[in-house]
């Protein structure tokens, strides 16, 4: 389907006339000289410029070369060069104080005017007061006011214990007008982009939001669905109903945003963010360990009970509606959130024996963002208009051609020469990245990577490359601007070459990525964001105030930053294979029958301990119950080729420590903490153990398009605390525009 | 050569529709989902009636589509043995207010007689078609649905959900929970309104998680239930009252876990069934000897 880049001259001709034939298509589009309706007409178009199967028009014709491998014609610039515009810093929301009413309730600010939040969701009032106007959407005056499903299992665990501190309102919206992801774009139409807000209100922004966060302040994030109520206002893809996910975070299901409860137009979410350090209902949970805590505001520390082994950092939320995901987040319901603790505190100066004093800055007592910088990178998509493009047929993984940093089109970001801190988050939707940092002649600088997935490595690896890095994977990565003189300029260079969603085709060289591939099959390939070292930079964290390069580095990157978690005798070990099932046509022999090549995979197949239990093969109800506390190892195997999979399990992390098939561990991810892995032709095997919530999770594919597939399963933990609601199997909440309706899952035989 | 043939028509056209065609033709608005983008192209069902794909099976209508081939040897038989319970879930609403279409990812083998045969293994009623046609034609109708596998074994495996009237597409899965699934097909109608009931029945959840000491119970509701009764007669597959005493363990458990390695070799008594129930197949479901003796514990009790 795409030209190989040591493809005869034939087919480089006939690729060459491809390419005219589209642009010629394209250019008769944009002139107005043939309509995208006689386009269709003659069977040449199929939607918004997916070109049908015609030969030398089509990726889905067998010789059509020249196509990129989005499916859809190159996506225009309209003369935007990359590295034209600065890079956006993700937009900072301002924490609004909680206080608690004597009845227990969470008072906003009066100010605001939000009613307060609850333990019961809202739609516990509606469902006993139907017709009370206080609990029923305005916008629809149909169905209840809050879309947490009502009752005992969506109260806020532990509500008293994890008692919100800080509050967020925030609106999922139509982009503001005139929002661009570039000067030279045109502007995205309210149908195109949905974006998030501070405040209830009628518009979305960008860049992207990022809320910072710290142990043991509880956060209370109250999410409006500002959308329009009419489903086809899409611009041809998202739909207008959300759950937001804040991806591993350490939080009750009823907050975890993906347990089928997504919510409507009109209608608002209270999510509950615990801020609790796992395991600490077991590991010192008297709160005696400096380590184990949270910066106070004034220089101390506030200890927290729970492992200090377990502490994250650089975390992101996102849409999770189920069989919309992909389409969803692409369209920018997405944001960052940053944890911060006594050792990963966000700032350089102060020394306690506790801060590691990672690269940040020093104006703020913690979470300074002056030298920590936040790259969301994905990739885009545009039809001949301009407007963002997303085809929702495609269930292979959407491929954009279109590099975006923070949601703008290949910026450049002005750094001094000194120590930064980068959390590089891939969030495209198939993509998997292969990040390299190039200096100005063309030689790949070493970086070094002090966190996967949020999670500090014990020490910091030092590398010349990131390598694979799939959707939903994090690195935390230090890069030293002190070697290069003011001036100069690098560059982060893609290498992954992907000719369709399932997998990179190759990770090219860093020279053939600098220097553009023959015929350019692939856009993404290539520089997507430049540094230019500078002589002084404005702060962010307290605007007015200039850095200049002659200013101290204080920061520094310490030869230990946490402690291993030890890998130990698990109480249980699961298997999930995620290719084939054994019931395929191979003989005794092993041989592939005729009916062998034609099988069909059955996407989970579980066992337990051995196969002492059963294998639960269906979708999205085989259903996993771990106990609170008891230390399970993981293998996920993915045998079938041509596939990867990016794995995540919500909730808890996983330490890795075995790979078999091809690959083997790499530097970065061998006994590393992650939550995110990248499995295809090979296993991969984790120590991963439960605590302090309960109710229904998920594990699923982090390729959206394969989760939206159902490569989903139900991961149900049961809280062993007798009267809890989080004691037994959680009915399956089913959101429709009048409330919830509960049903009874199709679940398998109970399996440990 | 068929490039160069396709841009000489193709300017041509362009040449011609300047004249012709500008300004006759209304905006298409990007959005739709609708005319223009789902192929208008000739399809027939399984009982030979021929359709143009769009304004007649699409155009106004909440329609649920899957992807099937008759010799599928695993998948298709399940989903397409969910797709049947769901129709019985739906009622009278099928052939009504919404449409099943079946569509083969293989059209040269799957004739409309071949589909036909399939269509009566799962009890298919009106408003339920299983459609074939030209290759190439089905191939661009499969395409614009989301099936753009290269191969059969991959074809995809959701089944696509839709009202053309309000441009609302979804997508959802047979292996989900079926309720959910209904609820999905029945909200594509704007007008739909869920019963009032929100509250959660726990005794049914703790009663489907607890199997009582029988783990074959809830396995068998997932995966055999959807062709088989134990009692009360044949559906898409045979009663399955009593067979722990017509067949031997041995023969129960190889059918249960390999059923196709069965008929490759051509086992009598597989032969035999296949006669008995035609246009249907047993798949493999990916089960451990564990879970066949689970399943057929269950079967016994009966």
């Amino acid at each position: 389907m795409f030209l190989p880049i040591d493809a005869s001259g034939a087919r480089k001709k006939e690729a060459e006339r491809a390419r005219e034939n589209r642009s010629e298509i394209v250019k008769a589009l944009s002139t107005g000289e043939v309509s995208r309706r006689e386009l269709y007409k003659w069977g040449l178009f199929t939607f918004a410029g997916a070109l049908a199967f015609k030969n030398g028009l089509s990726p889905f014709a067998p010789s059509a070369f020249a196509a990129v491998p989005t499916g859809t014609p190159r996506s225009p610039l309209f003369g935007a060069t990359k590295f034209s515009q600065p890079m956006p810093r993700l937009s900072l929301q301002t924490p609004m104080p909680i206080t608690r009413a004597a009845n227990g309730d969470a008072l906003f600010p009066a100010a605001t005017k939000e009613r307060p939040a609850k333990r019961l969701s809202y739609h516990t009032d509606f469902t006993a007061s139907p017709t009370n106007k206080q609990f029923i959407n305005p916008l629809t005056g149909r169905g209840p006011i809050e879309g947490r499903p009502p009752g005992e299992f969506f109260a806020h665990q532990r509500w008293n214990e994890f008692f919100p501190q800080v509050g967020y309102v925030m609106s999922l919206a139509q982009i503001a007008a005139n929002t661009k992801f570039h000067p030279l774009f045109p502007a995205q139409s309210p149908q195109s982009v949905w974006t998030w807000a501070s405040g209830n209100v009628a518009n979305g922004r960008l860049p992207p939001f990022l809320i910072k966060a710290r142990y043991g302040e509880p956060i209370l994030l109250r999410a409006y669905n500002n959308l329009p109520a009419d489903k086809s206002l899409n611009g041809g893809f998202g739909r207008n109903e959300t759950q937001f996910h804040l991806h591993n975070a350490h939080n009750g299901a009823e907050s975890d945003g993906a347990a089928n409860v997504h919510h409507f137009p009109g209608t608002f979410y209270d999510y509950r963010w615990s801020l609790a350090l796992a395991r600490r209902d077991r590991i010192n949970t008297a709160a005696t360990d400096n380590r184990a805590s949270a910066p106070n505001g004034a220089g101390g520390l506030v200890r927290v009970p729970g492992d200090f082994r377990e502490i994250q950092s650089s975390l992101w939320a996102h849409d999770h509606r189920f069989f919309y995901t992909a389409e969803n987040v692409y369209k920018g319901n997405v944001g960052s959130i940053n944890v911060y603790s006594g050792p990963d505190r966000g700032n350089e100066k102060i020394t306690d024996g506790v801060n590691l004093r990672l690269p940040s800055g020093s104006l703020l007592d913690w979470g300074n963002l002056d030298f920590d910088v936040n790259l969301m990178i994905s990739d885009q998509s545009y039809r001949a208009d301009g407007q963002l493009f997303f085809d929702i047929f495609d269930t292979d993984g959407s491929l954009g051609d279109v590099p975006m940093v923070n949601l703008a089109f290949a910026p450049f970001f002005e750094v001094l020469p000194r120590k930064y801190r980068f959390r590089i988050l891939n969030c495209c939707q198939a993509r998997f990245l292969n990040l390299v940092l190039a200096n100005a002649q063309g030689a790949a600088v070493p970086i070094q990577v002090i966190a996967t997935d949020g999670n500090l490595l014990p020490r910091p690896v030092t590398v010349t490359g990131l390598g694979d890095q799939a959707t939903g994977e994090r690195f935390d990565i230090i890069v030293d601007f002190s070697k290069f003189a003011i001036g100069q300029k690098l560059r982060v260079v893609n290498l992954n070459w992907h000719n369709d969603g399932r997998e990179p085709k190759m990770a090219v060289k860093l020279s053939e990525a600098l220097a553009g591939l023959p015929l350019d099959p692939d856009p993404m390939v290539g520089p997507i964001l430049e540094f230019r070292v500078v002589g002084q930079v404005a702060s962010v964290d307290v605007p007015g105030v200039i850095h200049r390069s002659t200013t101290p580095d204080t920061s520094i990157v310490p030869l230990a930053l946490t402690e291993q978690i030890p890998i130990v005798t698990p109480v249980r070990t699961r298997v999930i294979d995620l290719g084939r099932g054994i019931g395929t046509s191979r003989g005794a022999n092993g041989k592939c029958t005729p009916d062998c090549p034609d099988a069909m995979p059955f996407p989970w197949v579980i066992s337990v301990n051995g196969q002492l239990e059963h294998s639960l093969n269906a979708n999205r109800v085989a259903m996993l119950v771990p106990r609170p506390g008891e230390v399970e190892h993981w293998t996920v195997n993915s045998s079938s080729g041509g596939w990867s999979h990016p794995m995540h399990l919500h909730f808890e992390e996983g330490v890795t420590f075995k790979r078999t098939g091809k690959g083997s561990l790499s530097v970065t991810e061998n006994m590393a903490r992650k939550d995110v892995w990248r499995v295809g032709g090979g296993s991969v095997s984790f120590q991963v153990q439960f605590g302090e919530f309960a109710g229904a999770y998920i594990t699923h594919c982090h390729n959206t398009a394969h989760e939206d597939f159902a490569m989903a399963a139900r991961v149900q933990l049961i809280s062993g605390i007798a009267g809890s609601p989080q004691s037994t199997v959680t009915p399956t909440p089913n959101p429709t525009p009048d409330g919830v309706v509960f049903t009874t899952p199709e679940i398998m035989a109970k399996a440990i | 050569m068929e490039t160069a043939i396709v841009m000489r028509n193709f300017k041509r056209v362009i040449a011609v529709s300047l004249i012709l065609l500008k300004s006759l033709l209304p905006a298409l608005s990007d959005n739709s989902h609708g005319a223009g983008y789902f192929p208008n192209l000739p399809v027939i069902d399984q009982d030979g009636n021929r359709y143009a794909f769009y304004d007649d099976l699409i155009k106004g209508k909440i329609v649920v589509v899957n992807f099937i081939y008759t010799h599928c040897p695993d998948l298709c038989p399940l989903t397409t043995a969910r797709m049947s319970q769901l129709q019985q879930s739906l009622g009278d609403k099928l052939g009504k207010d919404v449409f099943f279409y079946s569509i083969t990812v293989d059209p040269e083998r799957d004739t409309p007689a071949e589909l036909k045969k399939f269509a009566e293994a799962f009890g298919a009623k009106t408003g339920w078609r299983f459609l074939t046609g030209d290759p190439e034609t089905i191939k661009k109708i499969n395409h614009s649905l989301g099936d753009r596998s290269r191969n059969l074994s991959e074809h995809r495996n959701e089944i696509v959900i839709g009202n053309e009237s309000t441009g609302v597409w979804a997508r959802n899965s047979l292996m989900g929970d079926l309720a959910s699934v209904e609820m999905d097909i029945r909200g594509m109608d704007p007008a739909w309104r869920p019963k009032s009931d929100t509250t959660a029945n726990q005794d049914l959840v703790d009663k489907a998680y607890d199997s009582g000491g029988v783990p074959g119970k809830a396995m068998f509701a997932k995966l055999c239930a959807p062709c088989h009764a134990i009692g009360g007669g044949d559906r898409v597959g045979p009663d399955l009252a009593g067979v722990t005493k017509r067949r031997s363990r041995e023969w129960l458990t190889e059918f249960i876990m390999f059923p196709d390695r069965m008929r490759q070799r051509k086992d009598p008594q597989t032969m035999a069934l296949q006669d008995k129930y035609p246009g249907v197949l047993m798949p493999p479901l990916g089960l451990r000897p564990e879970d066949a003796a689970d399943i057929i514990d269950y079967i016994e009790r009966f």
